[in-house]
């Protein structure tokens, strides 16, 4: 009880300073709320920053901020006034974890059984080619690989729509989560390749041979099961570049999820949205290194002492 | 395992949704996500164009940009051309059946010009009794607004304005039902609950999305209403616009990607429309500092140093016209201004003004260039650059910033020299351009003052028909140009992609596109 209230303590503070930090930065920042091309009236202005509080303190606008959003209200957007923020978010937040979980489940899927495979044969022309490929999607921006992606499937073979969402939503979902995908394989495959490599080693594995078990059962039950603590401790990086890629695949793919409303937040200086959004994205991390901690726990008895 | 079940059931739930099943959908790119769709709080280009489907107020404008009547069936003005008085139609209803009356207009224009609704046009309204005193908070001033009759309504003017029937056409102007804000307050602005007078009605909102509308089956002329659904994209990037477009996911588009005309109409043919708009592109100088508080030399050098043929040739390309002054040719009762000059002899007279102002080649200008990052403006910027260096010898920083920096260093007037102008009209009348130099005008960023501009606006304000307000705001505009006191270099077009399927598009300078006049074939 003691260290689920620890834990509940350490990830409250973590958020408040995420919050006071991400204040303190926005408001460093030179261009405000309400400066448009069409400037506003004086009169305008005035009523603007009384309605939404920018014409207060630092200390002030974090004090009421924190508190209504430990009650779930995240205010008014600045931008979007006919939206709260948690609106926005509520809208948003379905489309990106759908896109995230597609995206990585396609990423872990994949490179699981294909790293499985050549690394029981590392050197072999597979390997070599598995390596050269992960590098390769490794250093391939998302900016770069999601518009070829949609001009190859979308415009020249027109089997998926080029972006935007419609229904049904799978189709629209594809793309976007490919492209998150991509990279993700790489790094994934990197990472279970490695640990399978180390798996290979050890004494664990030497006993289990030793004993005259079939190659296959090796495999399956004894050198996967050895690689996957180490393996899934990547699982949360790999989620964690999930999220924030997402800002530049829904940006490609005029998708209305969090990623965008990020990016919309902060070239318009929208204070409450942003704000918002990064709480959002602070908390899901904080869930998945908790999911992650019990995960590996689960997989690796011998760490749970 | 077990809580995940339904999460995941939820996402498949999702990820499957059907397709609701109308065909007649008419896609619209719109640009950036609207700010708002509260008409009298919504300040974008992109919340106009919906607003203007979803509201009417006493007048609209139609397909071919011209100011018609719409809930007003008629309306008489006084001879000293103060008071308005509106017959309103008594069919005229919201889209939730209830009638449109002239108290909800009064409540929209009380709304309006309330402080705390910030709404970003109030300053249109100006001309009203009272709007001046009720938008500095006196809440108890008469305003000139009269609910003289359910259908009748009167508009008091504190000085005549021939420019009232576009103002009216704004959606600031649009009656808002009361009953709904006083229930609902701000979440009155949702789908399917919001009371809309136009052709449209608010069915489904995707922040960042999308917008959808569905026909207003209350709307008094809704069988002359040929398309039954719109949806508005949210279309931030105009190359992945025109990817929408070319899969056909898009019926019309709210602009094309930069490009040279010839390659734009090799791949989209006669779907490309061009067509002149409202809107002038120039640089302003910051008039409340050296170099050019007191240079009006050197500001007319640096004008006639540019060339402005090869810019709206080369780095535009998309059918601008060079500009010479801030009103483009369709404000302008005397039309297009040409110039019989050629580019030498101007180059000419701009290096004698040049070493007038006291500057020469081994004493140059140098001055900083600001402008917002796009790539047409990083182009023309440089070309503006090179320009004044190969004509004058002029030594060019080019200050390229974000967006809200950008604005916000213009507006303060502090380290900005020359920066980067435009304007596109909200209504068809000069003085929405010439509103931006007025002395002591909030977006008159340049600092300018001259009491002779100033008079010359006072007599086109209160100019009592439409001609006379035109030559008095051609002369004031004069008096621009005299004292170059801003350096005009293209007037904008407007450029869409419409699909063959779409009829009924008709391209004019507003660009106002209402889909009410459009029809979609099958």
């Amino acid at each position: 009880m003691m260290a689920l209230l620890r834990k509940l303590f350490s990830a409250g503070l973590v958020l408040f300073l995420l919050l006071a930090i991400c204040l303190a930065l926005l408001r460093a920042l030179p261009g405000g709320p309400f400066d448009n091309e069409r400037a506003a009236a004086p009169e305008v202005q005035a009523a603007l920053a009384a309605r939404f509080g920018t014409d207060q303190s630092y200390f002030v606008q974090l004090w009421r901020y924190a508190g209504t959003a430990l009650q779930g209200d995240f205010g008014p957007s600045f931008q979007y006034t006919d939206f709260s923020v948690g609106e926005l978010i509520a809208q948003a937040l379905p489309l990106t974890l759908s896109i995230g979980c597609l995206a990585l489940l396609l990423a872990w899927g994949l490179a699981v059984p294909i790293a499985l495979y050549a690394s029981a044969r590392p050197g072999s022309g597979l390997d070599r080619l598995l390596r050269l490929l992960s590098t390769g999607l490794l250093s391939t921006p998302k900016f770069v690989s999601a518009p070829i992606l949609a001009l190859v499937f979308a415009v020249w073979l027109g089997l998926l729509p080029s972006s935007g969402l419609g229904e049904p939503a799978w189709k629209y979902f594809l793309l976007p989560a490919l492209a998150l995908a991509l990279t993700q394989f790489g790094s994934a495959a990197r990472v279970v390749r490695g640990a399978l490599i180390e798996a290979e080693r050890s004494d664990a594995l030497k006993a289990a041979r030793a004993r005259g078990l079939s190659e296959s059962r090796l495999k399956w039950r004894h050198r996967l099961p050895i690689a996957l603590p180490s393996a899934c401790a990547f699982v949360l990086p790999s989620a964690v570049a999930v999220l924030t890629g997402s800002a530049v695949v829904e940006q490609v793919f005029a998708l209305p999820g969090l990623g965008r409303a990020l990016l919309s937040a902060a070239l318009n200086r929208d204070y409450t949205l942003l704000l918002g959004v990064v709480l959002t994205c602070g908390v899901i991390v904080l869930i998945l290194a908790w999911l992650i901690e019990v995960l590996v726990l689960w997989l690796d008895p011998r760490r749970r002492t | 395992m077990r809580p995940i079940l339904p999460l995941l059931f939820g996402l498949l739930a999702y990820w499957f949704s059907a397709a609701p099943g109308y065909a007649a959908v008419l896609e619209r790119g719109n640009g950036p996500e609207p700010d708002s769709l509260d008409p009298q709080r919504a300040q974008g280009l992109a919340a106009q164009s919906i607003l203007r489907d979803l509201f009417e107020g006493l007048t609209r404008v139609n397909g071919f940009g011209e100011i018609e009547p719409a809930i007003a069936l008629s309306w008489s003005t006084s001879e000293d051309g103060l008071r308005w008085r509106f017959q309103l139609d008594p069919n005229a209803r919201y889209s939730d059946g209830a009638p449109i009356t002239s108290g909800d207009f009064v409540y929209a224009f009380e709304r309006a010009l309330f402080p705390m609704t910030a709404a970003p046009y109030a300053s249109q309204l100006e001309s009203i009794v009272g709007a001046s005193e009720r938008l500095a908070g006196q809440d108890s001033a008469p305003l000139g607004v009269l609910a003289l009759a359910p259908h009748d309504l009167e508009i008091q003017l504190k000085r005549p304005n021939a420019a009232l029937a576009s103002i009216l056409s704004l959606p600031i102007a649009a009656p808002v039902q009361r009953a709904c804000f006083e229930q609902h307050g701000d979440q009155c602005i949702r789908p399917n609950r919001l009371p809309s007078t136009g052709a449209y009605r608010l069915i489904a909102w995707r922040p960042l999305g999308s917008v959808l509308l569905e026909k207003n089956p209350h709307y008094a002329k809704a069988k002359l209403v040929a398309i039954e659904r719109v949806r508005f994209h949210v279309t931030e990037d105009a190359s992945e616009e025109a990817r929408r477009f070319a899969t056909g996911e898009l019926h019309l588009t709210e602009t094309v990607p930069p490009g040279r005309l010839a390659q734009l109409r090799k791949k989209f043919g006669e779907q490309l429309r061009i067509a002149p708009s409202l809107g002038t592109f120039f640089l302003g100088y910051n008039l409340s500092k050296a170099p050019f508080a007191d240079s009006p030399k050197l500001r007319e050098a640096l004008s006639l140093a540019l060339d402005r043929g090869l810019i709206v040739s080369i780095i535009t390309g998309t059918g601008e016209r060079p500009a010479w002054g801030l009103l483009p040719p369709e404000l302008r009762a005397s039309g297009s201004m040409q110039t019989q000059e050629t580019n030498e002899t101007r180059v000419k007279r701009a290096q004698a003004l040049y070493q007038a102002a006291g500057y020469s080649q081994k004493n140059p200008l140098e001055v900083e260039l600001r402008y917002n990052t796009t790539l047409l403006n990083r182009r023309l910027m440089l070309a503006v650059s090179l320009m004044w260096e190969q004509n004058l010898g002029v030594r060019t920083i080019l200050r390229n910033e974000e967006w809200k920096v950008f604005v916000q260093n213009r507006r303060a007037k502090r380290n900005t020299e020359v920066f980067r102008g435009g304007w596109n009209a909200d209504l068809a009348d000069p003085l929405n351009f010439l509103e931006l130099y007025a002395s002591g005008s909030h977006l008159n960023y340049s600092g300018y003052a001259n009491p002779d501009f100033d008079t010359e606006l006072a007599n086109a304000k209160i100019a009592p028909d439409w001609p006379a307000r035109l030559a008095s705001a051609e002369r004031a505009e004069a008096i621009l140009r005299q004292d170059f006191a801003l350096l005009p270099i293209f007037h904008y077009t407007s450029k869409h992609l419409v699909s063959k399927k779409l009829r009924g598009f008709v391209e004019n300078p507003l660009d106002v596109h209402p889909s009410r006049s459009m029809q979609l074939l099958p």
